[in-house]
C-alpha cells in the first residue's frame, strides 16, 4: 500500500517519499520502533496539515532569490531569523522568530503541472493514475493522509480525520473506506458565526431520552454493526457521531472561542 | 458524518417531529393501541408492517416513558434508520 522505507535508507529517501504523505501511520510506528526510541514510541501525535489553495510562492516566503534581477526576485527583503543562516521573507516575522523548530523541506516537488493531480500527490504521497481530478468529486486512488491516520490512529471521542472549512480534493478515504473519510466542518473559523452544527441535542431532548433513542436504534441496526454488512460504513459514522455527541472533551475541542484572541484563526 | 449529526441532532427536524399538529402528536393523543401507532408509523416510513424485531425495539421505547414522547422517539429511530434512509 505504502512504499516500505527499510531500515537502511537514506534520510534523503525517507523525504523523497513525501515525509507524513508518503509514510503510513503504522510506517512511521514502526521506524520509531526501529530507532529504539521508547520516549517517542507510543505518543499521540496530533498533525495540522495546512493546504495553502493558490498560496503564497516559495521565493517570497522561505526561499528568497535576493540576487535575482529585480524585476523576478520579488517585493520582500530576507531577514536574518533565529537560525543562523537561514532566511525568510520579511513578510513572515513572526515566523523568523520560531525557525529553530521548523522542519524546512525546500527539495520538495512534485513535478505535475496539472492542479488536481498535483492535489492528489499532495494529500496522499500517491501519484494520480489515469482521471479527471480537477472535478469537484472524490476521486482518490489512494487514502489521504488525514484517512490513514483514521484508519492506523488510535481512535478517540474525536474524529481522527477532521477537514476545515470544507473537504479538500483528493481528500478522500479511497479503499479504505467511508468511514474514514474526514468530517467536514463547513464553518468559516475565523467568523464569529463558528459553530460546529448538531453537535449537540436539540433544546428539550434530555440525556436519559437521547440513550433511549440510542439504544432503540442500535438494536433496531445490530446488523449493520457487522463487518460484512453493505451499510457498515454508515453504521461507523453513526457510532463516531454518537461519540462526539456524547463526549464533552470533543465538543469542548471546537469551541474555539475559549481560545485566546492571540490564537485567532485567519483563514480565507 | 455531518449528515449523520444532522438528521440526529437538528434542530428543524426535532422541530418537525414534536409540532403539536404533526403526525406523532395526533397519534399520541389518538385511541389507537400502542401496537396500532407502532403499525401505522413503520407503515408510513417503510410502507410495509413492522416485523417482530421492530415490534420489539419499538415497545422497549414505550415502555414506562411518555407517550407523546415514546411516539416521537419511535419517529426519530425510523428516520435515522438505514431503511428509511436508503431505501425511501
Amino acid at each position: 500500500m505504502f512504499e516500505t522505507i527499510s531500515d537502511s535508507s537514506s534520510r534523503r529517501e525517507f523525504i523523497r517519499v513525501g515525509s507524513l504523505a508518503g509514510l503510513g501511520f503504522a510506517d512511521i510506528l514502526r521506524l520509531q520502533h526501529a530507532a529504539g526510541n521508547p520516549a517517542t514510541r507510543k505518543k499521540d501525535v496530533n498533525c495540522i496539515f495546512l493546504f495553502i489553495v493558490g498560496g503564497m510562492p516559495h521565493q517570497d516566503m522561505w526561499d528568497l532569490k535576493p540576487d535575482a534581477p529585480s524585476e523576478i526576485r520579488g517585493d520582500f527583503r530576507p531577514i536574518d531569523t533565529v537560525v543562523p543562516g537561514i532566511q525568510m521573507g520579511d513578510v513572515i516575522q513572526g515566523v523568523a522568530t520560531v525557525t529553530d523548530k521548523l522542519a524546512i523541506l525546500r527539495s520538495m516537488t512534485h513535478g505535475d503541472a496539472d492542479h488536481g493531480r498535483g492535489f492528489h500527490i499532495m494529500m496522499t504521497g500517491k501519484k494520480a493514475g489515469v482521471g479527471d481530478f480537477n472535478g469537484n468529486q472524490n476521486n482518490n486512488q489512494h487514502p489521504c493522509l488525514g484517512s490513514v491516520v483514521s484508519r492506523y490512529g488510535t481512535p478517540g471521542s474525536l474524529s481522527s480525520y477532521i477537514s476545515v472549512p470544507n473537504f479538500l480534493n483528493s481528500g478522500g478515504p479511497s479503499f479504505l473506506g467511508a468511514s474514514h473519510g474526514p468530517f467536514v466542518i463547513e464553518s468559516e473559523p475565523a467568523g464569529p458565526e463558528f459553530a460546529v452544527r448538531d453537535i449537540s441535542l436539540p433544546a428539550g431532548i434530555t440525556e436519559e431520552r437521547s440513550q433511549r433513542r440510542q439504544l432503540a436504534i442500535n438494536r433496531l441496526e445490530e446488523q449493520a454493526a457487522r463487518a460484512d454488512s453493505p451499510v457498515h460504513d454508515l453504521d461507523q459514522f453513526y457510532q463516531k457521531a454518537f461519540g462526539i455527541m456524547t463526549s464533552r472533551k470533543a465538543k469542548q475541542a471546537f469551541e474555539i472561542h475559549r481560545e485566546s484572541k492571540k490564537h485567532a484563526p485567519h483563514t480565507g | 458524518m455531518a449528515q449523520a449529526l444532522h438528521l440526529m441532532n437538528a434542530p428543524e427536524i426535532q422541530r418537525e417531529i414534536t409540532d403539536p399538529n404533526g403526525r406523532a402528536a395526533r397519534l399520541a393523543r389518538s385511541a389507537l393501541t400502542t401496537s396500532g401507532i407502532i403499525a401505522d408509523l413503520t407503515l408510513t416510513a417503510f410502507g410495509r408492517f413492522p416485523d417482530d424485531r421492530e415490534i420489539l425495539t419499538a415497545r422497549q421505547i414505550f415502555h414506562g416513558a411518555d407517550r407523546q414522547q415514546a411516539v416521537e422517539d419511535f419517529v426519530w429511530v425510523l428516520l435515522n434508520s438505514y431503511e428509511f434512509l436508503f431505501v425511501h
